[in-house]
């Protein structure tokens, strides 16, 4: 043992070494960081995109307007929400005040709901910066004639839209961003000539969207009038939903309702830790398979041979390589949590929610358990692969299959998390490879006890037994293996009765 | 005779290959040994079988008197011929850990590698990472890495090739030094001329086959002696009736001659037999065979 825990450490120390290490370590954080920064500095760059509005119909052009301008309002009274939430004391603010989805918050003006904050902001409190807006509507270039047929005013628009022409707006002149063109008798009747939204960029559908309800909803306004009925009954109709909690029976003490924290852990929780789990063992197995070729075409493999076991030498290996992924997976929890613990106004947020869901969940405990299972059957894997291999060409011929086989378990994702305990999770719960990631998108839904412990066991009894004939093969590749290594020659030897350890 | 390894009809096969063909030999201790062959001969399947890299198709091995070399591990230090340790390893951390693995406790190795170092002019490179070291450095790191332990025997595939003429008399002087403390050595070389500095005991492989086994004196008796003569007005009828010669052979000049004396036969023997038949000599030059002389007559100009 003192041998195998020698060969750990330096393997643990020879992959820290390495600026994959590194890189996978910063990786994960790097990108969540990312994730939630960019697209905010994004959008705080992004400048406002001019359109131009030809209302040949008349009446259609100020209802357009009109629905830009409250999209805008609402984005206000979001980030005037965010704001509050970071830079008021919450222990003195009244119930009532402005947030995303309030209606009653969304009818204020953004200055009143700001007057309104004012009492409660924080020493040193930032000025209240209000998102730019999206769009501006900028005039029909004097040299387009407006009352000309739909079509050819788009086209007249071309140069201004492709970018060859720059149109005035608020902040200078812009590329045209996109032109709305309401033809001459436009309805909702069928057969009227439709709207037309003239754009270069067919993937940004923003304005598209933007128009199409705020003249659906103008449209459905006027169709519920024709039945003497008043918009504002159509909107208090429209924000009716049916009142709903959901209950978990199987859920333990005396709160049965199903909590934002127990979606979380249903569902994010597992994904992100099953994600960390394939992430860290594909990195550290790809890293034990290069060594292990590499130890074994430089011949340094002969010397420490002379000193150790086979089975001494690849458990030291997985040992070593085992904590170096743990350790990446601690890191990139651990990230979590620290961003959670350092970014109040997440930690007042779905990140409370999130940290709460990922401490008091027995996931976090079983995701330890199923890595050291998970890593320990796949760098088995991957080490038998590396011990035979005399070359990565070699070891990639060899490793397709093997690899095709470990990416089963992200087909299956969608289906296990919405039936955990049906029978394609099951199934594949019980097959060994799938067995630790399995357990991990289950386990929130209370799988049935015997299979928790019946499949962990057959894994368990399935790992041991590719660990012990991993020296089998290994010792059978270093007797020199005529022609290629393949994966039948590979479990002979797993197979064959070995004497020597 | 006290022996440190014995090795009795060996064989190893791979597939149709045989490898190594019913060798057996031994090892005396305290002895250099050198087990001499071409490339391809069967030296290192031979050496990876005694340390139990490969396990013998048949034959039994008995190493310092374990029947497995796994069990008595840290008593044998090995260097195989192609060099390699790990790259991003200080040379001194790498000298320790193989120190580590062959049993020594962490504060013991690191000394012993740090003593090492110093020892053979490597004090300055301690610290530097063997990437960093220049090829014959990096070797000789790793033959200190094999030394560490402070072996009872130490196993040497090659260890001469790819160093250049000053590195190789050192690690001539440094095996002799081991040698003198103790050391059982047993090496494989190619190479005749580092065998007939150092060895006091030789294995002769060719084709798989043992050819020799013995010390260098036995070996070059097992080859016909020659002796060039120079003489006045001499037949080869003449010369051919002297005691103990097998053949003669007329050389480029009429008065000098190649004599092949029978095995076993001293050269000594024919100069008295020249003095007493009474033939004038101008010129008597007799030469020990070289060890690719021997190695030639016992397996055959072919595997040269």
């Amino acid at each position: 043992m003192k041998r195998v825990l020698i060969i750990a450490q330096q393997e643990f120390r020879q992959f820290a070494l390495t600026r994959g290490f590194w890189i996978a370590l910063l990786m994960m954080p790097m990108l969540a960081l990312a994730g939630a920064t960019v697209p905010l500095v994004l959008s705080k760059q992004r400048a406002t995109d001019p359109y131009v509005i030809v209302d040949q119909q008349g009446g259609w052009a100020e209802i357009v307007e009109a629905g830009f301008e409250r999209s805008w309002q609402r984005e206000q009274l979001r980030a005037l929400a965010e704001y509050a939430q970071r830079w008021t004391d919450s222990t003195r603010m009244p119930a009532a005040l402005p947030s995303a989805g309030n209606s009653a918050a969304e009818q204020l003006a953004v200055d009143a709901a700001l007057r309104e904050l004012q009492p409660y902001l924080k020493a040193g409190a930032p000025r209240f910066e209000p998102p730019r807006r999206t769009f501006e509507r900028v005039a029909l270039p004097a040299d387009i004639d407006a009352n000309t047929e739909a079509t050819r005013i788009g086209t007249a628009l071309g140069p201004w839209l492709r970018g060859e022409r720059r149109i005035e707006t608020s902040g200078g002149p812009r590329r045209l961003a996109a032109a709305i063109v309401i033809p001459r008798g436009f309805s909702a009747a069928p057969g009227a000539p439709a709207i037309q939204i003239w754009n270069v960029n067919v993937t940004d559908d923003r304005i598209a969207s933007a128009v199409r309800s705020a003249i659906s909803d103008a449209l459905q306004a006027q169709a519920w009038q024709a039945h003497g009925i008043t918009a504002t009954e159509v909107n208090n109709i429209r924000a009716i939903t049916a009142p709903m909690q959901n209950f978990d029976p199987g859920k333990s003490g005396d709160e049965k309702r199903v909590s934002m924290a127990d979606t979380l852990a249903r569902i994010f929780l597992p994904i992100l830790l099953g994600f960390c789990l394939f992430l860290s063992i594909q990195t550290v197995s790809g890293r034990l398979l290069t060594s292990t070729i590499e130890e074994r075409s430089s011949k340094l493999l002969d010397t420490l041979l002379s000193s150790v076991t086979p089975n001494e030498l690849l458990l030291g290996k997985l040992l070593g390589m085992g904590s170096a992924g743990l350790l990446m997976m601690t890191c990139w929890i651990g990230a979590l949590i620290v961003a959670i613990l350092v970014d109040p106004s997440f930690a007042r947020g779905a990140g409370a929610i999130a940290l709460q869901a990922i401490v008091h969940s027995p996931l976090l405990l079983g995701a330890v358990l199923y890595y050291l299972l998970g890593f320990s059957l796949y760098a088995s894997l991957f080490l038998a692969v590396g011990c035979t291999a005399r070359s990565m060409q070699e070891a990639q011929s060899l490793l397709f299959p093997i690899v095709m086989v470990t990416m089963v378990p992200f087909f299956t994702v969608q289906p296990v998390l919405q039936d955990p305990n049906g029978p394609i999770a099951v199934a594949l719960t019980w097959i060994p490879l799938y067995t630790p990631y399995l357990m991990i998108l289950r386990s929130a839904a209370s799988p049935p006890l015997f299979q928790v412990i019946g499949a962990t066991l057959l894994c368990l009894v399935f790992t041991a037994l590719l660990i012990a004939s991993l020296g089998r093969i290994f010792r059978w590749s270093l007797m020199g293996i005529e022609g290629r290594p393949n994966l039948r020659r590979m479990i002979g030897a797993a197979l064959r009765p070995d004497t020597a350890q | 005779m006290n022996r440190v390894v014995t090795a009795t009809s060996l064989i190893k096969r791979f597939g149709a290959l045989d490898a190594v063909r019913d060798v057996s030999f031994d090892v005396p201790r305290g002895s250099i040994c050198g087990v001499l062959g071409p490339n391809g001969a069967g030296k290192s399947t031979t050496l990876r079988m005694l340390l139990g890299l490969i396990e013998p198709t048949a034959g039994r091995i008995e190493i310092l008197g374990a029947s497995n070399a796994l069990a008595v591990r840290e008593r044998i230090g090995f260097l195989p011929e192609e060099r390699s340790l790990y790259r991003r390893m200080q040379a001194r951390e790498a000298i320790a850990y193989f120190g580590r693995l062959k049993g020594l406790r962490a504060d013991v190795a690191r000394k012993r590698a740090a003593a090492l170092l110093e020892a053979n002019g490597l004090g300055d490179a301690a610290s530097r990472r063997i990437e960093a070291l220049s090829k014959g450095m990096a070797q000789k790191v790793q033959l200190l890495a094999t030394i560490v332990h402070q072996p009872d025997l130490l196993i040497l595939d090659e260890p001469f090739s790819g160093l250049d003429p000053i590195s190789q008399e050192g690690l001539e002087a440094l095996l002799r030094d081991l040698a003198g403390n103790g050391t059982t050595i047993l090496f494989s070389t190619h190479v005749m001329q580092h065998a007939e500095r150092l060895c006091d005991r030789l294995l002769m492989i060719a084709r798989g086959r043992k050819m020799f086994e013995g010390t260098l004196a036995e070996a070059r008796a097992t080859v016909p002696r020659r002796v060039r003569l120079r003489t006045v007005s001499s037949t080869v009828q003449s010369l051919t009736e002297l005691a103990s010669v097998m053949r003669v052979t007329q050389e480029d000049e009429p008065d000098r001659w190649r004599v092949d004396l029978r095995v076993g036969s001293d050269p000594q023997t024919l100069l008295a037999a020249c003095f007493e038949r009474r033939i004038e000599l101008l010129g008597f030059e007799a030469g020990d065979p070289s060890l690719h002389d021997v190695f030639l007559h016992l397996a055959g100009p072919e595997t040269a």
